[in-house]
């Protein structure tokens, strides 16, 4: 399932204003002139990554068309949902799986927000990579334990 | 309807497209413009009315 | 498609009519023309270019005394009256599609050419008869040119018709954008972008038709007034382009008069720039590359970090159910169509009659059931399955890899400041000459530079503003379809700007993933291709065409070389990337290559004549070829494919070239 033309990834309208407009516009992100495809999906992973979820609110913003996602990024977007049906019957339902990412990366780009503008010193890029280096570091272990 | 002449990749894209409606709405404004490419300024205006006012009518369960 | 037939009347040194008849064999598609220079193979191809487009775009490598008249000018010497006609059929087993241009040539009693009766005609068959059309005014030619459309659009013929020794210059300047156009060309985006403005201009039509409520007439306005500020910003940043451009034509002429100047030392300090600008030019790109890459690499990473949880957990129900440990398979063990089959002809694979509502037909309609879903994602679930080894794989090298690009950006940061301020000092010494000129000229090359500098930052600037308005113009649209709604009355109004809206978009995401489809394509072909065709097996490693549509040739040390390529390496990769551009365009056109081997000397030719024909095998393929081109060995690589082979011979003192066959038929 490849996700159909008209497929369009949506966002809370007062957050395309304030989250997603800060972070692709401020000189003070590290995500300046970045696409909004690529800041929703690392608030998507970060909303996956920390367990939280949340459904979109009020008036939507179609925020991009799934036709600009590569087919590594869909595959992102429909593990998420497989990993979180447990089951690949979630493929058949586009609508489902764009949902699952949506709500991910609703909760996930508060987040984002928080460790680029919170206040916290240090390089908000070097913060997001500590995060990730947990699972690095998770996956390497269990992998010696595997080989050991 | 004859896609003879228009590139495959647009046509495979144009299959894809879940809202019916929609499809045969775009399949008949790029056959319609297919055949005046090698028109600078075609005369359009007539045809996409008449191609709004058919498929608008479909939308929402309305029929023709 | 094929050529068939080209009847040539007294086109240029075509003095009388002349016939060729092409190969339109399916495996001995290739014709060969055969004439040294000057006998009239590049007026072969104007002549036919002229009959289906009206121009003849390789004039100026005909021979001076050729080119003032389209007429044979000894015919016109002769009788004072000359009709000039090139005719053309065209089609695919059997002529199918005919095209004639002709003009009446005379001289005044003056001298001057004047051209009367300027007719044509086509014709296409249509079953069993022909459907003809003719006109006696080429302002007016409609039906003719349509037809010429379905067969090779204008806007694309640069591509199957093409002289091989120009093509060197496409690869030289203005090269991205060059390659854009070809690009956007060939995947037909003008259709899309000819509805998208259509609609566009339909949509702001029915919104003037929007009556009633304060709030819409509100909307509306904010509209147009964003749209008149969207125009004059593109105004605007099409302005700051040209300025930009004005700047360096003038930088370029001040450094070109400190280039030429009589003073050695101010001579080889401006030398010792352009090296030096030259390479900070690279080095900026690098550095901008760089940083891209970085990002890129981090956010492209860190999604597959993060995410890393999922798409191992994907990974293994894939796997399980790939394996058959978890049911039903993938790919499904019984195929949905092997179902569909049983039950449309009624009868079991045993042979037993299977009756509708039957237990048998149950069992098989719920077996379709649960397998039917599964096909339609298996390719899918197979394809996803190897990109998530993949993408495992990169997520457990990224901080090594992130590292490792840090350090490169830093060295690139340093080497460009060491070169910057070895700038400065140039530019400091040339304003010390005592010299009042060189001072002013100098002085004068740096206002430009500040004018290029500040309308970089400016344009930039303005980019970023179109982007907000465009955003504020989707969401204003948004807003007024959702007032329009409120009121009943509007609401067919709002069905059709809905229709127009959703389908604009449509068309957008179609066009996005076109592009960069055929890009792919176009890149992965012109890759193999020129790999195959270059003589120096291992050179190169890749070909590489990115979103920017640059070209960059990757050498098998890793260095970008595009550069450094020969004028022969040139003319090979610009072949390449032609063919490349045939084959994906979907169109199966007649392909006209002039002069192929020009700029290419000894075993390569021989390699290229092998291969060329292989690679346009779907397509007749005719070559315009002079005989220091046509070696015995060229011939003996072709002669698989060679269907015909015609000589032109010219003879100077009647200013006329002979169409002779030599071989085939």
């Amino acid at each position: 399932m490849v996700f159909s033309p008209e497929a369009v990834i949506r966002v809370e309208k007062k957050k395309r204003e304030k989250e997603y407009e800060e972070i692709s516009n401020s000189p003070h992100s590290p995500f300046r002139d970045m696409l909004f495809k690529d800041i929703f999906l690392v608030a998507m992973v970060i909303g996956y990554h920390r367990g939280i979820r949340s459904p979109l609110k009020g008036p939507h913003h179609d925020l991009f068309r799934a036709s600009v996602l590569n087919s590594n990024e869909e595959w992102l977007i429909k593990s998420i949902a497989i990993a979180e049906k447990g089951d690949l019957d979630v493929l058949l339902n586009e609508k489902e799986v764009l949902k699952i990412a949506e709500e991910y990366a609703n909760a996930g780009i508060l987040v984002l927000y928080d460790i680029i503008f919170g206040g916290t010193p240090g390089n908000p890029l070097k913060r997001i990579e500590a995060e990730a280096m947990e699972v690095i570091h998770t996956i390497s272990q269990s992998e010696e334990d595997e080989q050991g | 309807m004859s896609n003879k002449r228009i590139n495959p990749l647009i046509w495979d894209e144009l299959e894809r497209i879940t809202d019916e409606n929609v499809r045969e709405f775009l399949r008949e404004l790029l056959l319609f413009e297919r055949e005046h490419i090698s028109e600078d300024r075609p005369r359009y205006s007539e045809e996409y009315d008449r191609l709004i006012e058919k498929y608008s009518k479909k939308m929402k369960g309305e029929t023709e | 498609m094929k050529i068939f037939k080209i009847e040539l009347e007294n086109y240029r040194q075509y003095r009388g009519k002349h016939i060729i008849e092409l190969s339109t064999d399916v495996i001995r598609s290739l014709n060969v023309i055969l004439g040294p220079n000057g006998a009239g193979k590049t007026n072969l191809l104007n002549a036919i270019n002229w009959c289906l487009y009206g121009d003849e775009p390789s004039l100026e490598k005909t021979k001076p005394e050729l080119q003032q008249c389209i007429a044979n000018e000894k015919e016109l010497q002769d009788k004072g009256r000359v009709v000039v006609r090139v005719s053309i059929w065209i089609g695919n087993e059997q002529p199918d599609y005919y095209f004639e241009r002709s003009v009446c040539i005379s001289r005044s009693s003056s001298g001057a050419i004047v051209e009367r009766e300027k007719t044509w005609r086509a014709a296409h068959r249509e079953g069993k008869n022909w459907k003809s059309y003719s006109g006696s005014d080429w302002r007016n030619m409609t039906p003719f040119n349509i037809l010429v459309s379905h067969i090779l659009p204008e806007g694309i013929r640069d591509f199957f018709f093409f002289d091989g020794e120009r093509l060197d210059n496409f690869f030289r300047t203005g090269m991205e954008y060059e390659v854009k156009k070809a690009i956007m060309k060939v995947c037909q985006i003008e259709l899309l972008d000819r509805c998208i403005d259509h609609l566009t201009s339909k949509s702001k039509e029915l919104r003037k038709g929007i009556k009633g409520g304060t709030e819409i007439e509100r909307i509306n306005e904010e509209i147009e007034t964003l749209t008149k500020s969207k125009k004059e910003l593109e105004e605007k940043i099409e302005e700051l382009y040209k300025r930009i451009e004005e700047a360096k034509k003038n930088k370029e002429e001040d450094e070109e008069k400190l280039r030429s100047y009589t003073r050695y030392d101010v001579q080889e300090l401006q030398k010792e720039r352009d090296i030096l600008s030259s390479e900070v030019d690279k080095l900026d790109k690098k550095i901008e590359e760089k940083k891209r890459e970085i990002k890129r690499h981090f956010i492209s990473g860190i999604i597959y970090v993060l995410g890393f949880n999922a798409l191992r957990k994907t990974y293994e129900i894939i796997d399980r159910r790939m394996k058959g440990i978890d049911r039903p398979p993938i790919p499904p063990d019984i195929k949905d169509k092997f179902l569909k089959d049983l039950l449309s002809r009624h009868r079991c694979i045993c042979g037993t009659e299977l009756i509708e509502g039957s237990p048998q037909w149950k069992a098989i309609q719920k077996l379709l059931n649960d397998v039917e879903p599964l096909s339609r994602i298996s390719d899918d679930v197979t394809d996803g399955y190897y990109k998530i080894v993949n993408v495992l794989e990169t997520a457990k090298k990224f901080k090594t890899e992130r590292e490792k690009l840090e350090k490169e950006y830093r060295e690139l940061i340093k080497d460009r400041e060491e070169k910057s301020q070895r700038l400065k000092e140039i530019s400091d010494r040339l304003k010390g000459v005592p010299v009042e000129e060189i001072q002013n000229l100098e002085n004068l090359r740096n206002s430009f530079e500040d004018e290029i500098r500040k309308c970089i930052g400016e344009r930039s600037q303005k980019e970023l503003q179109l982007k907000t308005i465009e955003e504020r113009i989707k969401s204003k649209n948004k807003e007024l379809l959702k007032e329009i709604e409120k009121d009943r009355k509007q609401k067919k109004l709002l069905l059709k700007l809905e229709l127009c809206s959703k389908s604009i978009e449509i068309l957008k995401s179609i066009k996005e993933r076109v592009a960069r489809d055929v890009r792919e394509k176009v890149e992965l072909k012109t890759k193999e291709y020129f790999l195959s065709l270059h003589w120096k097996k291992g050179a190169f490693k890749e070909v590489k065409i990115n979103d920017n549509y640059e070209i960059s040739v990757i050498s098998s040390l890793g260095t970008e070389c595009l550069g450094t390529l020969s004028a022969g390496e040139r003319q090979i990769l610009a072949l390449s990337f032609m063919a490349a551009l045939s084959s994906v365009s979907g169109f199966e056109a007649p392909v006209i290559i002039d002069t192929p081997l020009g700029r290419i000397s000894g075993e390569p030719k021989e390699k290229i004549a092998k291969s060329l024909p292989k690679y346009l095998q779907k397509s007749q393929l005719t070559l315009l070829i002079t005989d220091q081109e046509y070696t015995p060995a060229v011939r003996d690589n072709m002669k698989e494919r060679i269907g015909k082979e015609f000589e032109l011979r010219y003879n100077e003192d009647e200013v006329t070239t002979e169409i002779i066959e030599i071989r085939g038929g």
